[in-house]
Order: C-alpha cells, then structure tokens, then sequence
C-alpha cells in the first residue's frame, strides 16, 4: 500500500495550535457548526496555509502528514494528520479512516472519523461512517448515516487520550476532560512511520506561490490548478502514489 | 402549543412535551450512557441536544428508504431492510427513535420492521414512536422531529406541501403489529400525536 508522508509547515507550532484551539474552543459546544469554523483560506481560524489534493487526484494508501489539509481529490485508504486539521472539500471524496485533530467535511466521506479534538459535518457532507471526537458538530440538510461517540469516556478510551485527558485535566482546573485530548489516534496507528517530518514540506506542500494564496482559494481555482498543485507531491519524490489522477 | 386537530397544520413546528420520551431521556440528566438509535435523519438540533451528555447516537437516515423498502415481501425486503439498518449502526441500542415513520409504511412494512428492529434489540431496549392519530394532515414526506429543550419539535415541510391524511393507526393496530414489542405506555399528546413507548 503507498503511503504519502506530508512535511510539516513552520505553521504548525504547538503555540499556534494552542491559541487555534482557544479559538475554537469559543464555540465549542456542539449543535450547529459553529462559525469560527472556515475553510483554509477563508477567514476564520483556519486561515493558516493548509496542502491541498485537487480535484483531479486520486490517492489510494495511507495518507500521513504534519500540516493541515484539505482534499477535494479522491482519498482512499487512510488519512492521518495526527495533530492537524483535515477538510474533506466540497469536490473532495473520501474512502478511508481519518485519524486527524480536528476533522471538517463538506464533500463525501465513506469511512470513520476520529478527531481528537472536533469533527464537524457540514450541510453539504454526506457521511457514511462512525464519527468519535470530544466535540462535533452537524448541520442540517448534511446527509449522514453512522453513529456519534458523545460520551467523553468512550471517546478517550476510541483515541487512546484518556491518561493525557486525565493528566491535563489535573494540571489546568476546569479543564474538562472532553477538551482535553490534543493527541491523535494515528500514533499508535501509525507506529515508526510517523517520522515523517522531513518528508517533503516542498513536495507535500502546495509551492510557496501558492502558498502564498489561501488554500480556500487555491480549492475554488479549478480543477487544472488544483492538480497542478497537489499534483507535485504525488508525482514526484519519494511518495509513491499507487493511484493515479483521474484526469 | 395545542392546535386544533381538525386544522390542516394539526402537526405544526411547534415544540411539544413528550413525556415517555423525557422519562427516557432522564437516564441522561443523571449521567448514565444511553446509546440512542434514531431512525430518522441527522439533525443538528439532536446532536447538540445529546452531546451534553453520555450518549452514543445512531442516525439510520431511513425515513425515505423505509416507506419505499415495504412494497416487497419479507423474504425480498430482508436484505434490504439490513442494508438500511445494519446490526453495525443498531450496536447496542438501548433506545430507538421510531418518529414520524409508521404512519407512512404500510401493515407490512410496520410488521417487518418491527421484527428487524427486535432482532437486533437486546433485552430491555427501547422503542419511542410518535404516529400522526388526532391529526387531519401530515407532511407528504416524513421529515422526522428534532429534540429541543421543551421536548420534540417537528422538522418542517416544504413551505409548498399539501400534505396529506394520515393512516391513524390506533394503539391496539400498532400492538398487533408489532408483537414482540411490549407496549408499556402511550399518550395522546395535545397536539394529536400519539406518543408510544414500547421495549422487548
């Protein structure tokens, strides 16, 4: 099975995520997709620069990475971002297991979904698969066919958080346990690989051009320049892509 | 929040209380796990109503699959009807939703899925049923409910849907059809739904 390992972005520091997760967690509850929660790209908290998959690839493997993402190519296997977040795109369809902080889907998803800290369903998702994450989120009109781990205990027991949630419940009072989980599951799924951080931030990232850009915008240029960008790390490198791009 | 039930909008988008539903929505409030089977499909209203507490909640989004699954006989309907509602999403159910589904299958499509939902029920399972009984209309389509703080609020129908008479079923028509379902209480609610809570 190809597996694709994404570098990590000077982005991702546990500082940043740390006020992102204050961010997020202003609205944290639950009920309708609160909205401090964008897209990469648009404004919001997650108007870090995120890796794209375009439309036009196919990625058929594991699928590992120390940044954000956002597919709105086809995915299928397993998807870990371990302390990232991940958004399925409107174009984006998904046949895997996602392991990822913080999960959003607005396009297809078949598969479970484990957010350490939140997993969000949009009006345009459609979803078959479980979802267990300390806080999620739906909006009507989603179409979604599955079960929602709610309960704190057998969330932290599914993503393998309960010592870290107990221990930092303990440190920081008023913690509560379901907001504690900042670890993902994909470390003990993923075993060795997860060294993966010198990967290939210049491969697995979108160019620094595009960079530049916000990936919400790089998602709605188009198809061409979608795979032209997230075409890079899956032809090139050392990834392997057992799939191929569909157009 | 009562209507009268001669009125075509008898089953508005007002909230209502459902008593045997808050009953077994108590388990919650005193901080036991439920795992929740809803038949009906995913509403946000549900899912922040449940997250405050230790739930697990199924959503089988079956009310448009359900009405067009009972036309076939049960020997054919089996393997659909598992599609629908895999033992994988019931798990361990300890109470099902059944709103806003029963009075849009017919006499065999009620039998069937009753029997599918006991085969997977374990001893002591739940099932909550709302049926359209005192009411002149309903939507065309089921549309489900959604939990809110008062109790239960219909999802609306489009704004253009004529609606249509409900099958009223009565208590002792429900019972027959579904036997191996125990009938432990019902209640007509003001606004003319019948509130039913069976269990195995």
């Amino acid at each position: 099975m190809a597996m694709f390992d994404m570098g990590r972005r000077g982005s991702g520091s546990e500082h940043e995520r740390e006020l992102e997760d204050e961010a997020l967690s202003d609205n944290a509850g639950v009920g309708p997709v609160a909205p401090d929660w964008e897209a990469p790209g648009k404004a919001g908290v997650r108007s870090r620069e995120a890796a794209v998959i375009g439309p036009s690839i196919h990625i058929d493997g594991t699928l590992k990475g120390e940044e954000d993402l956002l597919i709105e190519g086809r995915v299928t296997g397993t998807v870990q971002l371990r302390e990232h977040s991940l958004t399925v795109g409107s174009k984006g369809q998904v046949e895997a297991n996602v392991y990822a902080h913080t999960i959003m889907v607005e396009g297809q998803v078949d598969g479970d979904l484990y957010g350490s800290e939140r997993v969000g369903v949009r009006s345009s998702a459609r979803v078959r698969g479980n979802i267990t994450a300390p806080r999620v989120s739906l909006e009507d009109g989603a179409r979604f066919k599955g079960a929602i781990e709610m309960d704190p205990e057998a969330v932290e027991a599914a993503l393998g958080t309960r010592g870290k949630a107990d221990a930092k419940a303990g440190a920081e009072p008023g913690t509560g346990a379901g907001r504690a989980s900042t670890a993902g599951p994909g470390a003990s799924a993923t075993g060795a690989e997860a060294s993966s951080g010198q990967a290939s931030s210049s491969q697995g990232s979108p160019s620094p051009s595009a960079g530049g850009q916000s990936a919400g915008k790089t998602a709605a240029g188009g198809a061409q320049k979608g795979a032209k960008e997230s075409g890079e790390p899956a032809s090139g490198g050392k990834e392997r892509n057992a799939g191929s791009g569909s157009s | 929040m009562s209507r009268d039930s001669t009125s075509p909008a008898a089953v508005g988008h007002e909230a209502f209380a459902a008593p045997l539903l808050a009953g077994c929505l108590g388990r919650l409030e005193a901080g036991e796990r439920l795992e929740v089977l809803d038949l009906g499909p995913p509403r946000a209203a549900n899912v922040a109503h449940l997250s405050r507490y230790r739930c697990r909640l199924g959503i089988a989004d079956a009310l448009a699959e359900l009405p067009a699954l009972a036309g076939g006989d049960a020997a054919s309907a089996a393997p659909e009807i598992e599609a629908i509602l895999p033992a994988s999403l019931f798990a361990g159910a300890q109470l099902v939703l059944c709103w806003d589904v029963l009075e849009y299958l017919p006499e065999q499509g009620i039998r069937m899925l009753g029997n599918h939902l006991r085969d997977l029920a374990r001893p002591g399972t739940e099932l909550h049923a709302l049926v359209a009984y005192g009411t002149s209309r309903v939507a065309t389509h089921p549309t489900g409910y959604e939990l809110v703080a008062e109790g239960v609020r219909p999802a609306p129908a489009g704004a253009d849907d004529p609606g249509r008479t409900p099958r009223r079923i009565s208590s002792g028509e429900l019972q027959r059809l579904l036997p191996d379902w125990q009938l432990e209480r019902s209640v007509l609610l003001r606004n003319g739904l019948q509130e039913y809570l069976f269990h195995t």
